[in-house]
Order: structure tokens, then C-alpha cells, then sequence
């Protein structure tokens, strides 16, 4: 367990220091700030019905702002944990790490580490646009910003962690990026049709699609995300977030089946059925 | 004294490759011990077999007498041939996180690894980046990492390699030390004079399987199987005459400076050597009589040639 600490400890404090994440963090706000104000600033009549209709296109424009944003947290991340397995295993790093853990300390440390970067990384985007809402939009504007933002932080968070676990699979069983690129394009299909299915949820959010798409684990962090600006029903968030939450350590166990035999791997390219087979293994 | 580790006939078979044929070998605790061949012979396989990151199809590996387990693997230090290191991340607190993975506290690998820094000369690059350094150093580096932890059995894999003689006399010397502080070392390399300087015992390891065995003094003496270089000057004769009938002679003479003459005898049994001195005393003006003991390098190539 120390040892899982360690691992993130050094995930986070390697990664929060680079410029990159400094970048990131200060620049997407701007994008959700501009997307919140833009309709206000367009209506030039502040009448209370005004505003209102005004929130409700901003409910909309918010939901595909936060849709894109998890989507794009989800896949930047994964990918992180994808790359940064891959370049250990490059640089032999994991030949001596793991003469000092097991690989599935190792991946829990890198995934956890990674997950408080983005929870850092959101709760500041969230905490930004809070502040930017009570600063430069009228009182009555009826939009829970506060309670969208905390929802984008946990289903981020979730859907980062259920996939995560599978992108450090992907990273353990290749030896370069080249490689991972077939297993990646597995992965990030669901991801991608849910982001694909952004502009039919928008315009009918209450569709049976969208209630499936935001409850099923693989597409609920983006599909529900979507949904919730435009008032999703509290049950189906809260059975949504159980189901993500729950499958995350089922996902875990899986790709923790994978990564502790493609750690080791070498030179070999492999394949679904490699893959399969490790799984299996004793 | 028990051994500290043994290898109980080690075999692994690769898709349609024999990478290790029933290896066994015993590394004495508190020895340096060498593990040669040449490349591809399945060096690297083994370590991986010893740190349990290649499971071998049968045979054993008994750390302290009993069946290795994960938790011994993580109390020894190992240094792969690809060296690993993160790239972008600053050596001292690298270093830190290696140490703390092995149990460590934070100031104890923290004060531990500033006297390491210090004494390899690598404390003003302590926040520098590895890709910054120079091979040697980021090789020292590594080195550091391994050690620091005070495990009691090491494994090094080629750590002379990309060393400049200076900086591997300086390695060498640090491998002694750890020795002479109580850590068994166990380190592959090419490099035979090394060998010769450093390692207590070896194992050659030719074509999958374990060719040659035991401490480097012993092996090099049986290899040189009684062989004198004798100088000396006078008459022909009366030098072979006094070698016949206990040892043969070897090769042509070789004349050198000052009127001597060079033979390479051979002498089949340990006692017969003090007749021959006496004898060739008696009949020549003898100037010296020396056993000829082959380097490992001979001894490599011999025995990878399969005539020794």
C-alpha cells in the first residue's frame, strides 16, 4: 500500500509541475467562461423570461462544453497512463521498478496518480467557472453551476478510472506507440460514439437512447455529462455513477490480468489472442 | 557457509528456442560472482529467471534455502543492461523514489544518497535531468539507485559497459566495497579483465547451458594444466635432455635479448616440477621458470570454442 503511495505521489508531482498542465488548466476555463456568457451577452433585453430562454440555450451550450471536456479528459488521460507505461517500458524503467513492487501496485499508483491530476485539473476549471458565473452574470440567471461542476469532477473522475486500467493494459502489452494504435482504436470507440451521439442528446435529452447511453458505464461519463445541464432525473444519475463506479474494479481486474504478463514482454508484438490468453492465465 | 542463492537446473524454451538447458549454478554469500558468455547465450534470461521476471519451464531458484519469493526480489537491487531511468524527471529525486520503493524512509535515502552523490562526484547535477547528463553519469546514477538500499544480494547486468576506464575503475572499486560490506554481487559482463579483478567466482554460460563453474583462481590454474615458460641459456641439448622423460616440451624455442633462449614446457604431474628445476638447474644457466596461467580471455574463448 506505501508503495502505491509512492508511485502516486511521484505520477502527481512529476506531472502538475509541467508547463503543459499549467497551460491546459488556465486556457480551458476561458472556453467555458465565453460559452456561459455568450448568450447573455447577445440578449440585449434583461427581462426575466429573457434570461431564462437565455439559460436554457446556455444549459445546452454547457452541456456540450462539458461533454467535450470530459470527453477530451478521458482520452488525454487514458492515453497518458498508455504513454507513460510505454516509456517505462522503453527506458527498462519497469525492469527495476518492478524488482521493487508488483505490477498491479504499479498501475493502481500510476492510475490513482493520474486521476488526482485531473481531479486537480477540474475542480480548478470548476471552481474558475463558479467564479465566473457570480461575477459577470445577472442574479436570477437560473443555472446550478456549482452542482454541474461538481457532477463533471465525479463523472470525469469515473470515467477516467473505468478506462484508465485498460489504457495501462494496451501500454504494458506493446513496445511502441505504433503498436498500441490498433488495441487504442478499440478503446476509444465507445468514447467516440458517444461523443458522435453529443447532437442527437442535445436536442432530445430524455430520448431512450440517451437514458441507455448515460447509464451504460462505457459511454456514461460523456453521454450523462451532456445530460445533465438540461435537468437529468436524479435516479438516473445516481444508478448511472453506481454502475460506473461499480464496474471501475471489474475493468481493473481485467487489465491488471493483462499488464502483469505484458510488463515482462518483449520484442513480441501481440495480439487479441495473446491478450486473451493472458487473461485467462495462471 | 550457505550459499546465498542456488540455481537448481534452469530451463526455459522460447518459441522454438532453448534460451537455458538445465543451468545450475551456487553463488557463495559475501562473493563476487561472475556470470560470462558470450552474447545470446542466455545470461540475460537467467537474471530474468533469478528476479522472477521470466518464469523458467522447470527448475529452481532457492534464495537463503528456501523458494524465491516476490518479497526477496524486492529487498535486492538490480541494474538491467538498458539502463532505466526516467528521462525528464531530476536525478536526485529519482534517485529518492527508487530508494523509498525499497523501503526507505524520505531523509533516510534523502542523507543516504547525498553522501553516494558526494563521494561519486555527482552532487551539482542533483537537480538536473537525465537527459542532460552524460551517459557515464546517468550510469552512475543507476548505480546509486541499486545500491543505496543496502540490499543483500545485487545483480548487475554489463555495469562496465559505456564506462570510460576511469569511471570503471571507480565502479569496480565501489562493487569491492559493497562486497567487503557484506552484499553478494552477481554481475554478467564481457569484459574479462574485469573478471579477473573483481570476481571471486564464475559461471560460463555457452549455448543455453553452463559450460564452466568455480572460483576464478582455480579455473585459470587448471586451465593452464602445468605449463612453464622456462628462459635460459646454454645448450639445446642439454635442456631437452633434462626435460625428457618428466614433461615435453611445447612449441619452438624463441631466442631473446641478451643470449637466452624461451621454451614453453609442459609437465604432466605436480611433483615432477622440482626434478625439472633441479635437473635444468644442474644442466643450463636457468633465469627464470614461470607458470603460464591463462587470462579468462583465453579461458572465454577456449572454452566458447569448446578446447579447453
Amino acid at each position: 500500500m506505501n508503495r502505491i503511495g509512492i508511485i502516486i505521489e511521484r505520477e502527481f508531482t512529476e506531472r502538475v509541475h509541467k508547463k503543459s498542465f499549467v497551460i491546459s488548466t488556465l486556457l480551458s476555463p476561458v472556453l467555458l467562461i465565453l460559452a456561459m456568457c455568450a448568450p447573455v451577452m447577445f440578449n440585449n433585453g434583461p427581462s426575466i423570461e429573457d434570461i431564462n430562454e437565455a439559460g436554457n440555450a446556455a444549459s445546452m451550450l454547457i452541456g456540450t462544453v462539458f461533454g467535450i471536456l470530459s470527453y477530451t479528459v478521458i482520452i488525454v488521460y487514458g492515453q497518458q497512463v498508455m504513454q507513460s507505461v510505454i516509456e517505462e517500458k522503453q527506458t527498462r524503467v519497469l525492469d527495476v521498478i518492478l524488482t521493487s513492487c508488483s505490477p498491479f501496485e504499479l498501475m493502481m499508483g500510476k492510475i490513482f496518480g493520474l486521476a488526482l491530476v485531473a481531479a486537480l485539473q477540474v475542480v480548478i476549471w470548476s471552481i474558475l467557472v463558479v467564479a465566473a458565473k457570480n461575477a459577470f452574470l445577472p442574479a436570477g440567471y437560473d443555472m446550478n453551476a456549482g452542482g454541474i461542476s461538481l457532477m463533471m469532477v465525479v463523472y470525469v473522475i469515473g470515467g477516467f478510472l473505468f478506462y484508465a486500467s485498460m489504457y495501462a493494459a494496451i501500454g504494458s502489452a506493446v513496445d511502441t506507440p505504433q503498436d498500441a494504435a490498433q488495441f487504442n482504436l478499440v478503446i476509444m470507440m465507445p468514447i467516440m460514439i458517444s461523443f458522435m451521439l453529443l447532437s442527437v442528446i442535445l436536442t432530445n435529452p430524455d430520448s431512450q437512447l440517451a437514458v441507455w447511453c448515460s447509464i451504460i458505464p462505457f459511454t456514461s461519463p460523456i453521454v450523462m455529462m451532456i445530460r445533465v445541464p438540461a435537468g437529468a432525473p436524479v435516479w438516473q444519475i445516481v444508478s448511472s455513477l453506481i454502475i460506473l463506479y461499480g464496474t471501475f474494479p471489474v475493468m481493473t481486474w481485467l487489465a491488471s490480468r493483462i499488464f502483469r504478463i505484458g510488463v515482462f514482454m518483449h520484442g513480441k508484438k501481440a495480439t487479441w489472442s495473446d491478450l486473451g490468453a493472458w487473461i485467462k492465465m495462471k | 557457509m550457505n550459499p546465498i542463492l542456488k540455481v537448481e537446473n534452469i530451463s526455459k524454451t522460447y518459441t522454438g528456442h532453448k534460451a537455458l538447458d538445465c543451468v545450475s549454478m551456487e553463488i557463495p554469500r559475501g562473493s563476487i560472482y561472475g556470470l560470462l558468455g558470450p552474447n545470446g547465450a542466455g545470461k540475460t534470461t537467467l537474471i530474468r529467471v533469478i528476479n522472477r521476471m521470466t518464469l523458467p519451464d522447470s527448475g529452481n531458484v532457492l534464495f537463503e534455502d528456501h523458494p524465491i519469493t516476490t518479497d526477496d526480489i524486492y529487498s535486492i537491487g538490480y541494474m538491467p543492461e538498458e539502463r532505466g531511468l526516467y528521462k525528464k524527471m531530476k536525478i536526485g529525486a529519482q534517485a529518492v523514489f527508487f530508494a523509498r520503493m525499497h523501503g526507505m524512509s524520505k531523509t533516510d535515502a534523502t542523507k543516504k544518497l547525498h553522501e553516494w552523490f558526494d563521494r561519486l562526484e555527482l552532487s551539482q547535477w542533483w537537480d538536473s535531468k537525465v537527459e542532460d547528463l552524460s551517459k557515464g553519469m546517468a550510469q552512475k546514477v543507476q548505480f546509486i539507485s541499486t545500491v543505496v538500499h543496502e540490499p543483500k544480494l545485487l545483480i548487475f547486468d554489463e555495469p562496465f559497459s559505456g564506462f570510460d576506464p576511469i569511471n570503471a575503475n571507480i565502479l569496480k572499486e565501489e562493487i569491492k566495497r559493497l562486497r567487503d560490506n557484506g552484499s553478494t554481487v552477481i554481475l554478467s559482463t564481457h569484459n574479462m579483465e574485469s573478471v579477473e579483478e573483481i570476481c571471486d567466482d564464475i559461471t560460463l554460460i555457452n549455448k543455453s547451458q553452463n559450460v564452466l563453474s568455480g572460483p576464478v583462481d582455480e579455473i585459470r590454474r587448471k586451465a593452464g594444466g602445468n605449463t612453464f615458460m622456462v628462459t635460459y641459456s646454454g645448450s639445446t641439448e642439454d635442456f631437452i635432455s633434462a626435460v625428457t622423460g618428466i614433461g615435453n616440451l611445447i612449441g619452438d624455442s624463441k631466442p631473446v635479448i641478451g643470449g637466452y633462449t624461451m621454451q614453453k614446457i609442459h609437465i604432466a604431474a605436480d611433483d615432477d616440477i622440482h626434478t625439472v628445476i633441479g635437473n635444468l638447474n644442474n644442466s643450463v644457466r636457468l633465469r627464470s621458470f614461470q607458470e603460464i596461467i591463462p587470462s579468462m580471455n583465453d579461458i572465454f574463448i577456449r572454452a566458447v570454442n569448446g578446447t579447453l
